[in-house]
Order: C-alpha cells, then structure tokens, then sequence
C-alpha cells in the first residue's frame, strides 16, 4: 500500500521543490558522467596554455583575474582565470631570477597569490597569501629566486581565505617551473616535456560554479582546460609528464592503459629511486614528475579512476582525462634509448639528531557545524598559533580524527616525511604535501633555517572546502635575535593590515563548535 | 562524536533565509562588484594597505541543508495490529546563518509522515516503527542563537549517544522520542561549552546547560497543531523554570594504539519536579565507541577499499523514572558495524529494564540489523530488520530507507556576490 498521509502532500511537495529543485543534478551522478568522454572525441592536441619566459634575470608579468564565460570542451561554464586561460598560463623561471607579479583583481570579491611550494619571503610584496587585493585593485609580488633554489614544476594559485575552494575551482590557478630539473636527472633532458595542470570545475546547468561544488553534483575534470585532450608520441618514445594537481578537492588516481608510469619526481623535486607502478595518486596540490614509454601504435585512455576519500569525503565519479595517440612518424629522426636515470646533486634528507621541538597537529571536523579545525579551533588571521624561531628542526606529528582523507601543506618550506601510521618512511625527497589516513599520524621533520622564510604564513589541509572552513593555522618563524613580533603588530608585516582584512570574510575566528 | 540525528535548521527559516538572498546580492550586485579599477601603472606596487571589502565577502554566511529519508517499512506484531508495509517521508532541515565570528544562529525543523499508534492499539508501546509520539508533520526542533561557547534558545541536549550508529530507519525516531529513548527534546535553555586546549588525548569538552521544556509557539507543529505545552501537562522537564541540569563530559578521537580512535562520554542531568509527579527525575549515562581502521592507507580509501569495524557500548539510567518515586528505567545499547568502502553492515541490540515499589519489573529488548550502501550520488540505501519486546507485546519489523543530504548553501555569503 502507498499511502501519503492526509496533509503531508502540500509538505512532501514544498521539500521536493525546496530540496530537490533547488539542487537539480544531484543525482546526475547516478547517470553517466558527461565529461567521461569516449576515445573517439580526442581529436585536439594537448596544448600548453600560454607561456612566459623570463628574461635577463627577470620575469614581469600582469594577469588579470577576471570572471566569466569560459569553454572547456563541449562545456561553456562561467569561471574565473587569469587573463581568461582557464587551463592556467605558465611561468618559466630559472634560479635567481626574480618573478615580478602584477595582478588585477576584477572579481567582484577579493583574491590574491599564493606561490606554492616555493622557498621565498612571506613577507611584503612577496609570497603574502595573508594580503588580500581588494576588487578593482592591483598588487605587484616581487619574488627573487634564490641561485639555489630547488628547480622543478611548482604552482601558483589563489589564496583567499573563504573563498579559496571557489576561485581556484572557477579557474584561479597556473603553473611555475623553476627550470633545471631535467639537468638534475640528465636522462630527461633530450624527453618531449609535457606539462599537464589537472583542474576540476562544477558546473551546475547554467554552467555557473555550483552553489555546493561537490562531486555529487558532477565535477569536470580537464587537462591544461582541455576535456580529452590528445597526446602524441611515437612508438617507443619516453616523455617527461610534469603533472600537477591544480584543484580545490580532487583526488587524482591515473592510469594509462597497457603502461606504467615511471615517477621520478614529486613534489618539484627529484625522488631518490624512480618507482614504476600502474597508477599514480595525486591529492589536491601535489605535482608529480613521470616518464612514459609508449608501446606499440595505439590509442591508449589516460583515465582518473573512481575515486573515494572516505566515510565522511567525497566520491568522484571516472572520466578518461585525455588519450594517449601512438603514431609512427616516418620523418622523424631515429629515437634515442633513455640513459639510466641517475641524478646530479642528491638531496639529503634533513638531520634528525637535534629536533628543537615536536608539535602535535591534529585535523578535526564536525559534520553537523560544517566546521573543519586544527587543534580543535578554526583559522583566526589575527591569531599566531605556532612561534618558532629561525633555526629550528622541529617534527611534527599530524593526525587526521575524522574520517575522510586530509593532505597537510606548509608554506614557505618543504619537509620530510618521517613515518606514516608509525611506520619508518625511508628518505625519498622532500616535499610540501603529505597525506593523512584516516585516523592516522604521519611525522614530518621540518627545518627551519632557511632566512627566507623569516615571518608569518600559513599551514593547512590543501582540500581547500577544508581549508575555507577553518583548517587552517598561522606560523610565524622570527629571527631569534629580535624575538618574535607582537601578537597585534601583523602589520609591522608590509602589506598586512587586520583591520582591513577583518572586512574580507575570511577569519572565522577562534570558534569552537560542540559536538554533540 | 557528532550526533549524526541532530540535524538542523527551519524549513520555514530556510525560505526565508532563501528567500532574502536575492535581495542581497542584488544590493551587492550595485556596489562595486565586477567594476574593476584601471590597472595601476608601471611601478606602482598598489596600496600597503590590505583589501578594502565594502561588502563583498563578509558576514553573514548562509547555511542550509537537508537530510530526507524515503522508507517502505512495515511491522508485524502477533496478536495485534500490523502496520504497513507503507511509504513515509522523513526530513531534517538544519539552517545556520553566522553573523561574526562568534555570532549566529541555529534551526532544526522536522518533517514526518508517519503516525504513532493510536493510543487504543495493543502495540502502542512497540516504538519501531512509530512516529515518536507526535503526529504526522512539521515542527521546529531547534532554535537558538550561539554566541561564542555559549547556546541560548531551543536545542536538543548533548545526553548520551544511544542509537547515533544505528543505520536502521527508526533510528532517528529512538534519540527524538524522550519517553522510549533519553533523549532531552523539546527543551528551551542555556549551555556553556568549554573545550580543553591540549589535544594530545583527543578532543576533550565539558558543557553545562539549564533548561526546561519549550511552552513557547515553538512547539506548536504544522499542519496537525499540537498546540501549547501548559505547566499543568507535567512530564519530563516541565518545570516553570530552567532548572533542569545538565553536564556533560565528552572526548573525542582519543588514539588508544593501531590507530584506533576511542570517543566517550559521561553524562548526568537532574530534573526539576513538575505538575503531577511524586519526584524528579536523575538520568545518568556513560558509554563510548571505538573506531578501528582495518585498511586504512590512503591508496585503499581512495581506491574505495577503506575498512573500518566499530564497537560501542554504552548504559543509560534513568532514576524516578516518569517521576514515580524509586522507579528506575535502565538502558544498555551494544552496536558492532564492519564498514569497507560504500558498504555497512550494523548490528545492534538494546535491553531496558524498569523496575520500582509497586511495579513488576518489565524487561524490554531490541534487536536490529542493517546493511547499507553508499551510491555515488551519496544516497544511503539501507535494508533493516529488527525484532522488539516491550513487555508482553513484540514485532517484527522489516523496511528500506533511502537517505540522501541536501546541501542548498555551505556558508554561503549573503552579501556580495562570487565571481
């Protein structure tokens, strides 16, 4: 028997419209993904988005973020990007030049810059993701690359606290290279270079940014902002793949089919031993360095599983992200065999006899306040959790109590991991990402000694939905001769100025929430 | 642990707040949005000062969400009455709109369709399956504004943690229902929370709250009017004043080796004594529940294979049960759940006892098991049978339940506009 009772008909139709007609397409996830294209559809080359090169020392560029209509493929979404290139221009620098950055916010909302991954000042017109640049506004970063600093695939991105998941997700997001890895690993250097920014954007059926941009509300998956992009190589060829994650949520789990992918890097820097494996896993923020050896002539999807963080994550539905075209080329020269992949210059892994100080960082959240935490508060720009002073090798213990996936960033330094769940991690490169499982701990050691990196600036779960809603925590590193600055003298920082910042929405102060 | 039933927010509230969102973006939408400056000149660094936000991005934020249940469910009692199968709808619309940093406030307003049992019909007291005790319809649950670590205004008391693992249909029907489960409902008061700064044993609090029941319009439900609670009703917590008393001790997440996480809780409340009653009421409970990862790594949760087995346990008492003198009601619930990827399996048992002067002790039991999964679209679908004693009456019930969320809004701003 169905029965409605008698007077719940008016009530049931009010939630049906309010819930489901306000949220059309939840469900679109029970229906094939529209863009989970098939092979055939791969008809455009993969294409670097546009490029600067910097030159006699120095890179200066404007951008301009600016939202709007946008083509990803068949889809017309209104994002944001800048200078309207959604697959994110390129910045290609070499150690010691100096980036000098002019951004135009168009946004009806504040945004700014995050430099990610690299080791420069946070201070200033540097890498100050606490600066906000208002609408209409403009900021010059001036980032000088150090001589030595690492080379390898780094990324830029917004940083607007609050907003951070949705400007990135509209588009906000580009890619750096500090040039010289390939001469790190010489056997890359004569490889066709392959630069792949993965970004994701959910649209809802006005192609706007969905009001809850949740995998269950379809996402796109795209490649440089193309949708099954084709890439070319030849039977036998080895390619340097330099991917990136550029998305506010994603989780990538690749596989390419009849291949391997060979990783020789992550995180911008070389790992101490190339591992081969069917798929490779990339969290929001991670960049991965890979090398593929075509087989035979074919056509081979390179696919983003279905993919899960979690009880208490998300789910992302597959999509094949583009298509691997295997292509005699008869008047190409004869391929060279790839060298052995030895490299120059190993990294050493950071000392663990003198640790000046062990920190407990621990990720929380509640379902029911949508609040995410750290230390059980949430992010509070006017407040310093964590004072250290320059020198320092710290390890830090990071602990995921929920029960979905986090994936732990800091500014400014890179770090190595020490162990996960209690089991020793042999030195494999450092980095500045790490992921947390569920209920688990992983130890990063830190060091920072780096003069750099004198001031405040951030660490964070780089799931940036996290990240907006509070998971997130201010470090300031000072120079121990001075001491550190006074906890209401941020804007002894140049470029900082609370008070302003207060108007930006994006502290939501130290709030508690109860669970109950 | 997050009670899971404790879902929020006013549907009516919602479209008002729905409803005064456009209006806002519209005011927004005159202001400076999307008419950008000409670009500064060459060497011009822009202003030392950080982002001026007439505006755009500020307060207040906008949440909205609801969680429906659609169940085909029936019951089959011997010697009595039975009950479907049939089709009910259930929802629970949280609403949050936070005006500052420490400001804001709070709404939960529930939708049924399911009756409970006329008064006359033998199986009153089978609670699976029932409408926890009010009609068919809609009421306001919660409402109240949070001001820092403190609550004011009607919310349901953070008292135990009985069923909050359930994954069977009548789950929420059990914490919402007083008199078959212990559950503070109902209730209009105070709390002050405070959450200890070392976290080293996981997350520790302590809230402390007074309260009485809700005689305000609040109570009154939509289409079928309950009406107003009068002091000369009596029943739990019907005192003229706040003066029923709660505190509560929680941990959560607290590591207790091979990266299991242990959450417990002790709590007490000591009721006032209300119209009618011979004394008041103390409720106590303790209990707890430990998580334990079985595959854990981050390539198997992302591979959809994470494993998780959790047990829990927890006991409950009620002393003066229904306000008669040395009446106890005592409560012991035992709950074993193997999750792995979009799979739950649940089992759970809970056994009552009342005793008292004058009484002849009724021993009650419960008995469920559910399995569950999860779609993509994140849509629960659950398959649960239980079996229920309450004295000399028992059933058997069988349904499944569809959950779905509804997220409308997630802190969104109500004023200003995104890109």
């Amino acid at each position: 028997m169905f029965r409605v009772p008698h007077g719940l008909a008016a009530a049931a139709a009010a939630f049906v419209l309010m819930a489901g007609g306000a949220r059309a397409g939840q469900f679109d996830s029970l229906l094939p993904n529209p863009a989970d294209l098939p092979p055939s559809a791969a008809t455009q080359p993969l294409q670097t988005p546009v490029e600067y090169r910097s030159q006699n020392g120095v890179l200066a560029v404007t951008l301009e973020a600016r939202g709007g209509p946008l083509q990803v493929g068949k889809f017309t979404i209104e994002g944001a990007a800048y200078d309207g290139v959604y697959g994110g221009p390129v910045l290609r620098l070499k150690p010691g030049d100096t980036l000098r950055l002019k951004l135009v916010n168009h946004l009806p909302q504040a945004t700014n810059i995050h430099f990610h991954g690299l080791d420069v000042s946070p201070q200033g017109h540097g890498d100050n993701a606490m600066h906000m640049v208002a609408p209409g506004d403009t900021w010059d970063y001036e980032i000088p690359i150090s001589k030595n600093h690492p080379p390898g695939v780094y990324w830029f991105h917004t940083h607007a606290h609050s907003f951070a998941e949705r400007q990135l997700m509209g588009g906000l997001s580009g890619t750096l290279v500090i040039e010289g890895f390939q001469d790190q690993i010489p056997a890359t250097k004569p490889l066709r270079e392959r630069l792949m920014a993965l970004k994701e954007f959910s649209p809802d059926r006005g192609g706007h940014l969905n009001a809850v941009p949740k995998p269950n509300n379809v996402v796109i998956k795209s490649v440089n902002g193309q949708l099954m992009p084709r890439i070319d190589i030849r039977p036998g060829e080895t390619q340097l793949w330099r991917l990136s994650d550029q998305t506010a949520n994603t989780y990538f789990r690749l596989s390419l089919k009849g291949h391997r992918f060979t990783v020789i890097g992550r995180d911008s820097h070389p790992i101490a031993k190339p591992e081969t494996a069917e798929q490779i896993i990339l969290g929001p923020a991670q960049r991965m360095d890979v090398l593929v050896t075509a087989a035979g002539a074919g056509d081979y999807p390179l696919r983003a599983e279905k993919t899960s963080t979690g009880p208490a994550g998300d789910m992302f539905s597959a999509q094949n992200l583009g298509l691997m075209a295997v292509r005699e080329d008869a008047a190409a020269p004869p391929l060279a065999p790839l060298q052995a992949l030895t490299q120059v210059g190993v990294q050493s892994p950071i000392p663990g006899d003198r640790i000046d100080a062990r920190r407990l960082v621990s990720f929380s959240e509640d379902p029911v306040t949508g609040l995410f935490f750290i230390n059980h508060v949430t992010f509070d720009h006017e407040r310093v959790d964590v004072k250290v002073p320059l020198g320092n090798i710290e390890e830090w213990t990071i602990r995921n109590a929920s029960d979905e996936l986090h994936i732990f960033h800091i500014h400014q330094v890179a770090f190595q991991v020490v162990s996960v769940n209690g089991k020793p991690v042999p030195f494999d490169g450092i980095q500045d990402t790490v992921n947390v499982p569920i209920h688990g701990e992983v130890v990063v050691r830190i060091a920072f000694t780096d003069p750099t990196i004198v001031g405040r600036f951030m660490f964070h779960c780089h799931i940036l939905e996290h990240e907006d809603k509070g998971m997130m925590q201010q470090i300031e590193v000072y120079d121990p001769k001075t001491g550190p600055m006074k906890d209401d003298d941020g804007g002894a920082m140049p470029g900082m100025d609370h008070a302003k910042m207060s108007m930006v929405g994006g502290g939501m102060g130290d709030m508690h929430a109860a669970h109950q | 642990m997050p009670r899971i039933n404790r879902v929020a927010a006013g549907l009516a509230a919602g479209l008002l707040a729905v409803g005064a969102l456009p209006a806002s973006a519209q005011d927004a939408g005159t202001g400076k949005g999307g008419d950008a400056k000409p670009a500064a000149k060459a060497g011009d660094k822009g202003s030392e000062k950080g982002a001026e936000m007439p505006s755009v991005g500020g307060w207040p934020k906008i949440s909205f969400d609801t969680v429906a249940s659609l169940e085909y469910a029936g019951l089959r009692a011997p010697g009595g009455r039975n009950r479907g199968p049939d089709v009910n709808l259930r929802s629970d619309s949280t609403f949050l709109a936070e005006f500052n940093d420490t400001l804001s406030l709070d709404g939960l307003f529930q939708v049924k369709s399911r009756s409970p049992f006329d008064p006359a019909d033998p199986n009153k007291d089978l609670f699976i399956n029932q409408g926890a005790a009010r009609r068919e319809g809609g009421k306001m649950k919660e409402l109240y504004i949070r001001y820092g670590d403190w609550r004011f205004g009607k919310f349901v008391q953070d008292f135990g943690r009985a069923y909050a693992m359930l994954a069977t249909p009548y789950a929420d029907d059990l914490v919402a229902e007083p008199e078959e489960g212990y559950e503070p409902s109902d209730m209009i008061g105070v709390e002050r929370l405070h959450v200890f700064d070392n976290e080293n044993g996981g997350w520790r609090q302590i809230s402390v709250s007074a309260f009485m029941v809700d005689r305000t319009f609040l109570h009154r439900s939509w289409p079928y009017d309950e009406g107003m609670i009068r002091l000369q009703d009596g029943g739990i917590g019907n005192t003229r004043w706040p003066e029923n008393i709660m505190a509560t001790y929680d941990v959560l997440n607290h590591p207790v080796g091979h990266w299991a996480h242990l959450n417990y809780q002790a709590s007490v409340v000591r009721w006032g004594r209300t119209y009618g009653s011979e004394a008041s009421e103390w409720w106590t409970t303790l209990g707890g529940d430990l998580s334990i990862p079985l595959d854990g790594s981050v390539a198997s949760t992302l591979s959809g294979r994470y494993t998780q087995a959790k047990v829990y346990l927890e006991a409950a008492r009620r002393d003066n049960f229904n306000g008669f003198s040395g009446r106890t009601r005592t409560y012991l619930t035992a709950s074993a759940q193997w999750m792995r990827g979009p799979l739950t399996l649940d089992l759970t048992t809970t056994q009552r006892w009342t005793t008292g002067p004058a009484f002849a002790k009724q021993s009650d039991a419960l008995y469920t098991a559910s399995v569950g999964w999860t779609l993509p679209s994140q849509t629960i679908a659950a398959l649960a049978v239980g079996q229920e004693r309450v004295a000399d009456r028992s059933g058997v019930y069988a349904g499944l339940r569809l959950t779905q969320t509804f997220t409308l809004c997630s802190k969104c701003i109500a004023k200003g506009r995104y890109f």
